[in-house]
């Protein structure tokens, strides 16, 4: 199988509400898949069931042929699933430059303390470079050394996108990367998504149409946190139910 | 020596009535965090204002209940103030920078009661005297006011949480400030309210547990971190976990002091935390 | 040139030359502090001095926890005064061998041992501490600290037989050898303490500085902006939290050692909550994360208690007062101040 990532049966209640249901999702290597639906779908809880956030009441997840249920956040990451925010989540004192630069080390180096305590880090110049690398990458280049409180919201969802880029991860989950851009910034969103997408796995959430629709290679509808629909753009466009629950809107 | 049943009774009462003194001193602690997000490190220092306050308005008054009440009152507007002029700039930040400006005013308040009153511990007239026998063993009427005392007014808290179109305001802000502030509840009123009521209790409650405890300017300390416990213990916000690890706080520290010297009653306490922490870091009752 | 126009060169020259601004300065600091104070003045201002060091010490460490990744602990007391007790106990017990183990007697010798076991036994109990408070969010862990240090309190003034209970034990120091044969230091002369502590606090400043400017320090930063998103790209902020406050109480216990070593006495006074709170309010006052900051915060407020005390009695009212304004209005302390106008004149020099 093809299938980088894969979830199988998988079910979240919370008491007595289902907020994931038996849900069978695969994801494709290369691929950018899109999860859509209502408020209160159960996008969100399935994003945090997939990076080890919340764990899930039945079912698996496959990551390759690993069975990643019950890992933490930052052994998931280790096996390659990074994701994003809805709300930008940075490293607010800090420049841009440094909070790519944290979620370089935390690739390279990580869980423990005591192998790096000595050496200066403004000394390493591969990092450095690597960072202000990543930092043009995602439109930041000029802003590079300013500090995320000078940001404007857009270029924040950029550096949001940006850390998760740098964990090195083969899988992306972004969540709502579009949250509170205006349409211009959402049309240069979806170029940058395009052109990460060329070297990783993309997995987001989202409820702007035109993006989804703009860039998706396939999308998933989520209702009442069943999979409604599974398919191309053009597919799910046509399909009836998903134009009776959710498209009308 | 072997251990009589009157002695566990005298020290289950002893348990109950201290349980139920720092059960006031903790609810209206966890009332703060819970409403305003804020963890009021000097909440042993308004309790200590209390105390301090009531024995100089009994020199003005004569009656203990009405030098307590309105030293309770003084204590609570006063506690308002404080809110409007420290707290309310800090109120967006994290919960540990309320802790440490609280911290600040222990040392204030404390240097300031220091100054004014001398540091040698001072006598809180009882205000009521003699013993009751029962069941073999002889109970100062004292304890018992306090335990009564304290069951009255967190029984009056629990009414007016529930029933008073206020203490509903307070309850939602501490479930959801934003849902709350769409519905129309005052957030600033309703925060400086809730403080002023709170370190009020605060006060109010060194008029059972003082007498009891001891009078000192350093008496605030020495019930804030019983106290904290209590909170954490309890769950952070839960007004009902606050009572009930009240409760269990108090009893087992007086049941163990029957075979254990007394000062390893806080390292119980401390030992109960940990273990609390470990098992369910959300406390008992905690969200 | 305007006063203004000529403090812009003197940055401007300093911010192009950084490696000669530096020399420059610690040429200055040896001059000023190695040399000309210690050989000017009476031996009970050195005595001043050697506390102000000490305290300045302390508050360094705690700032390298809380300036930098944000931690806070409200019982640091129990590391200073551990450090204190590890000093002081094999001193105090010298002579003794439990289990036929002469092994107070091996750490009586040599005072570096000494302060060495202080640093060790204060770093293991914050080790301890530090990891079975680690689950609870950040609020919690702070009253945790405290009330382990209650408790640690509680049990040096009980167990008194091993720790002196509340009255403390006199200590008598061994010489200082610091070349066998050709430099000893006689602990009890006040210049004599006042080099060796001078030495210490400048070999702390330079690992911590160190410290801070690695990756560890990158990482810890990342703690105090914004934990929970550390996770998320692949680092186990526990551990870094428990390293900040290990390396903090080991700093602390250091401190303590050197405080009972100067002393010549140990008494629970060492534990006493109220220097947890102290510490918190120099480091704050000084300027978190800057370890000179807390160094000078200390020195400085213990200096004007010193001097103050003989008049008043209630200067920790204005101090307090001054603190709280100071968390609501300027968290970056006076240190941070001075940063912030020293940058002004950078912005200029660039016209």
């Amino acid at each position: 199988m093809s299938a980088l990532l894969r979830t199988d049966g998988l079910t979240k209640k919370f008491g007595g509400l289902v907020a994931v249901d038996d849900v069978d999702f695969s994801l494709e290597k290369g691929e950018i898949h899109c999860i859509i639906g209502p408020n209160g779908a159960g996008k969100t809880t399935f994003f945090n069931l997939l990076t080890g956030g919340l764990e899930p009441t039945e079912g698996a997840i496959y990551l390759g042929d690993k069975n990643i249920v019950g890992d933490t956040p930052d052994e998931i990451l280790e096996d390659g699933i990074a994701r994003s925010f809805q709300v930008s989540e940075l490293f607010n004192g800090l420049t841009v430059m440094e909070n790519l630069r944290l979620a370089l080390l935390g690739r390279d180096r990580g869980r423990s303390p005591l192998w790096f305590a000595f050496s200066n880090i403004d000394d390493d110049e591969e990092l450095k470079e690597e960072a202000y690398a990543i930092a043009e990458k995602v439109k930041l280049g000029e802003e590079a050394d300013k500090t995320v409180d000078a940001l404007a919201h857009g270029k924040k969802r950029n550096l949001e996108i940006g850390i998760a880029l740098s964990t090195g991860a083969d899988v992306l989950l972004l969540d709502e990367p579009a949250a509170g851009l205006t349409t211009s910034e959402t049309e240069a969103l979806m170029g940058l998504i395009r052109e990460i997408a060329e070297e990783r796995t993309i997995l987001l959430v989202e409820h702007d149409m035109d993006l989804v629709m703009g860039i998706a290679d396939r999308i998933t509808v989520l209702h009442n946190g069943r999979v409604l629909a599974q398919g191309s753009p053009g597919e799910i466009q046509n399909n009836e139910t998903v134009k009776e629950v959710y498209l009308g809107e | 020596m072997p251990v009589t049943a009157g002695e566990v009774l005298v020290q289950t009462l002893n348990g109950i009535s201290i349980g139920l003194s720092l059960a006031l001193i903790a609810v209206s602690l966890t009332l703060i965090f819970g409403v305003m997000d804020i963890v009021n490190f000097a909440h042993g220092e308004f309790y200590m204002l209390g105390a301090y306050g009531t024995i100089v308005i009994i020199g003005f008054v004569g009656n203990y209940w009405v030098g307590l009440v309105i030293a309770a009152v003084l204590v609570a507007i006063f506690g308002a103030v404080v809110e409007w002029i420290t707290l309310r700039p800090i109120r967006d930040r994290d919960p540990l920078q309320s802790l440490i400006v609280t911290f600040g005013f222990v040392l204030v308040f404390q240097q300031t009661i220091l100054e004014i009153f001398g540091g040698s511990p001072k006598n809180m007239p009882t205000p009521i005297t003699g013993t009751l026998t029962f069941a073999g063993i002889t109970y100062p009427w004292n304890r018992i006011a306090a335990m009564v005392g304290a069951l009255v007014i967190i029984g009056g808290l629990f009414l007016f949480l529930s029933r008073t179109r206020l203490g509903i305001m307070m309850r939602a802000s501490s479930q959801d400030l934003d849902a709350a502030r769409t519905l129309g509840v005052p957030a600033d009123r309703v925060f400086s309210i809730s403080f002023a009521l709170s370190v009020g209790l605060a006060a109010l409650a060194a008029g059972f547990l003082a007498p009891i405890r001891g009078v000192s300017p350093t008496m605030g300390t020495g019930v804030i971190l019983d106290a904290f416990i209590v909170v954490i213990v309890g769950g952070l916000g839960s007004v009902f976990g606050a009572v009930v690890a009240a409760l269990l706080i108090g009893l087992t520290q007086s049941l163990s002091i029957i075979v254990l010297p007394s000062y390893m009653s806080q390292i119980i306490a401390l030992l109960l935390l940990i273990i609390v922490l470990l098992v369910k870091p959300e406390g008992l009752f905690g969200e | 040139m305007s006063v203004k126009q000529r403090i812009s060169t003197v940055v401007s020259t300093a911010e192009e030359n950084p490696r000669m601004t530096r020399y420059a300065i610690y040429l200055v600091a040896f001059v000023v502090l190695g040399v000309i104070v210690p050989l000017t003045s009476p031996s009970s201002q050195l005595g001043v001095y050697n506390l102000m060091l000490i305290w300045g010490l302390f508050a360094m460490g705690f700032d390298f926890m809380y300036g930098y990744s944000g931690v806070v602990s409200f019982g640091h007391s129990a590391l200073f005064g551990l450090g204190a007790y590890a000093f002081a106990i094999p001193l105090s017990h010298a002579g003794k061998a439990p289990l036929g183990i002469g092994i107070y007697d091996f750490f009586a010798g040599s005072i570096w041992l000494l302060l060495i076991l202080s640093i060790v036994i204060a770093a293991i109990y914050a080790l301890v501490v530090g990891t079975i408070s680690i689950r609870t969010r950040e609020v919690y862990f702070a009253i945790l600290t405290l009330a382990f240090a209650q408790v640690t309190y509680t049990l040096v003034i009980n167990l008194g037989d091993f720790t002196g209970g509340y009255n403390g034990i006199p200590l008598t120091l061994p010489e200082l050898t610091v070349i066998p044969g050709v430099l000893t230091l006689d602990l009890y002369n006040s210049m004599d303490f006042y080099y060796l502590t001078l030495v210490i606090v400048v070999l702390t400043y330079a690992v911590l500085r160190r410290l801070t400017n690695s990756p560890m320090g990158a990482v810890l930063r990342g703690v105090r902006e914004n934990v929970d998103r550390l996770e998320y790209i692949g680092i186990d902020e526990r551990r870094y939290r428990i390293a900040a406050f290990t390396i903090s109480g080991a700093v602390s216990g250091l401190a303590g050692g050197l405080y009972a070593a100067n002393l010549s006495f140990i008494g629970p006074s060492t534990m006493d909550f109220v220097l947890s709170g102290e510490v918190i309010v120099w480091t704050i006052l000084g300027g978190a994360g800057t370890l000179l900051g807390p160094l000078f915060g200390g020195a400085l407020i213990y200096y004007i208690q010193e001097s103050a005390s003989n008049f008043i009695t209630w200067w920790l009212i204005p101090v307090g007062l001054l603190f709280i304004a100071m968390v609501i209005v300027m968290p970056e302390g006076i240190a941070g101040r001075v940063i912030k106008f020293v940058d002004q004149f950078r912005g200029n020099s660039e016209n």
